[in-house]
């Protein structure tokens, strides 16, 4: 018989299995019968002793196997059902319970900001911008007063020592001489002198002519600022205003 | 031993392999035996067969019904040829050699053919189980039972591609049956 389509070829198929099926189903029958005629034969045949005895240690350890098999599967539902009503509870409180939602996301915020929070120190850089580019002083001037410049400097075995000028041949000059001093001596015979305080350090300002002085010790550093063409309060704010390099 | 085993009365503490072994384990080992006629023989047969049968034990569904008693059967009495075979250093007979090679190369059987024999499936079922007893089996295997064929191998020993050929082999002997008539068994 030839096939036309898919759809014969398919049937044809099906017919043919279950015609086997069939066959299969008879021969099943068969043997049964076969068996039932010789049932005389077969209920009276003693059967080894040693056959039940393996079979009862054979079932035993199968019943075992599946009683771990249950065991871990039931272990596993357990587990899982653990876990699931953790993470629901989890979702429940942050969708539910504002405080904690807060605190959740407070956290993730603070978390990420660790990696993308911008921190605002001293502008140091600006501060520094009226020194050489290789300054490894000491110290340094955070304020100047306006019009000077930054005409020279120097640095050598912890002293240091940088002088500012403006446009009118002004000057002004500041110094520091390292070492373990406590204590300041300085000439004041001829001079106008004045003890100020510049933050929590005594220090005297001389004044002679146009010229002003002024001296303190700072960290047994003695320091020094020299001006002319610059008052009292403005040289003291200079003071005020110097920086340690860390 | 068997003893203690059927004094557990109540059936549902039973479980399906226990109730397998207490319903079929002596008509089993009478199979065996009457193939191989040999105690320890039959007795390492029936033992393989549970190791076997175990692994497929989802596909029997009632304990007490022909089907469940035919497959078991059919295991048992392919593992006792197999047996028997190896013992004797036999090696089995094709249907090939006794029907020569062309015997199995068309192995369709037409439309007609199901019809007009459909209800002498008995007769056909007993003339392939005489002409080899192993074809009828993978046949039913196959078919009745809807096992893929290295489920077959692995239940009666044999490779996958030995149970194609023989699923083939038996087809084609039962085209020939179709074909030579009723007459064909007696030949």
């Amino acid at each position: 018989m030839k096939h036309n389509s898919l759809m014969d070829q398919n049937h044809s198929l099906e017919l043919e299995k279950n015609f086997l099926k069939h066959i299969g189903y008879e021969h099943g029958n068969l043997l049964c019968d076969e068996l039932d005629q010789k049932e005389a034969e077969w209920r009276d045949l003693k059967t080894p002793e040693s056959l039940d005895r393996w079979f009862y240690q054979f079932h035993k350890k199968y019943k075992r196997r599946i009683q771990r098999r249950k065991f871990t599967s039931s272990f596993i539902k357990k587990a899982a059902i653990i876990l699931l009503a953790f993470l629901g509870i989890q979702a429940m409180l942050i969708t539910t319970v504002e405080a904690y939602r807060f605190r959740f996301f407070d956290t993730i915020i603070n978390f990420t900001s660790k990696f993308t929070q911008i921190d605002f120190v001293e502008n140091e850089p600006d501060d520094m911008v009226n020194l050489p580019k290789d300054w490894a002083g000491k110290y340094y001037l955070s304020y100047i007063p306006e019009g000077y410049q930054l005409v020279n400097s120097e640095f050598e075995h912890g002293n240091g020592y940088l002088k500012y000028e403006n446009g009118l041949g002004e000057v002004f000059r500041f110094f520091w001489i390292s070492g373990e001093s406590t204590t300041l001596r300085t000439d004041s015979d001829d001079k106008d002198m004045k003890k100020v305080m510049i933050h929590d350090e005594e220090a005297f300002l001389l004044k002679k002519d146009k010229m002003i002085n002024l001296h303190w010790i700072l960290n047994q550093d003695i320091l020094t600022l020299e001006a002319t063409g610059l008052r009292n309060n403005e040289i003291i704010k200079v003071a005020e205003k110097i920086k340690q390099l860390k | 031993m068997l003893a203690i085993l059927l004094m557990i009365d109540d059936r549902e503490k039973r479980d399906k392999l226990e109730e397998l072994y207490i319903t079929y384990h002596k008509e089993l080992f009478f199979v065996a035996f009457q193939i191989l006629k040999d105690y320890y023989d039959a007795e390492d047969v029936i033992q393989t067969a549970f190791v076997k049968i175990i692994k497929h034990l989802d596909k029997i569904s009632k304990i007490k019904c022909k089907k469940t008693r035919a497959y078991l059967v059919i295991i048992v009495r392919n593992l006792s040829y197999d047996r028997y075979n190896e013992k004797k250093k036999i090696i089995t007979k094709d249907f090939s050699e006794e029907f020569g090679e062309d015997a199995y190369k068309d192995t369709d059987i037409s439309l007609e053919q199901y019809v007009l024999n459909l209800e002498k499936g008995k007769e056909l079922a007993a003339a392939l189980n005489k002409i080899n007893p192993s074809y009828a089996d993978i046949l039913t295997l196959r078919y009745f039972y809807e096992l893929s064929n290295p489920e077959i191998g692995e239940l009666i020993n044999l490779s996958s591609d030995l149970v194609s050929v023989r699923l083939h082999r038996a087809k084609a002997a039962l085209k020939k049956i179709l074909s030579k008539g009723w007459d064909y068994n007696e030949t």
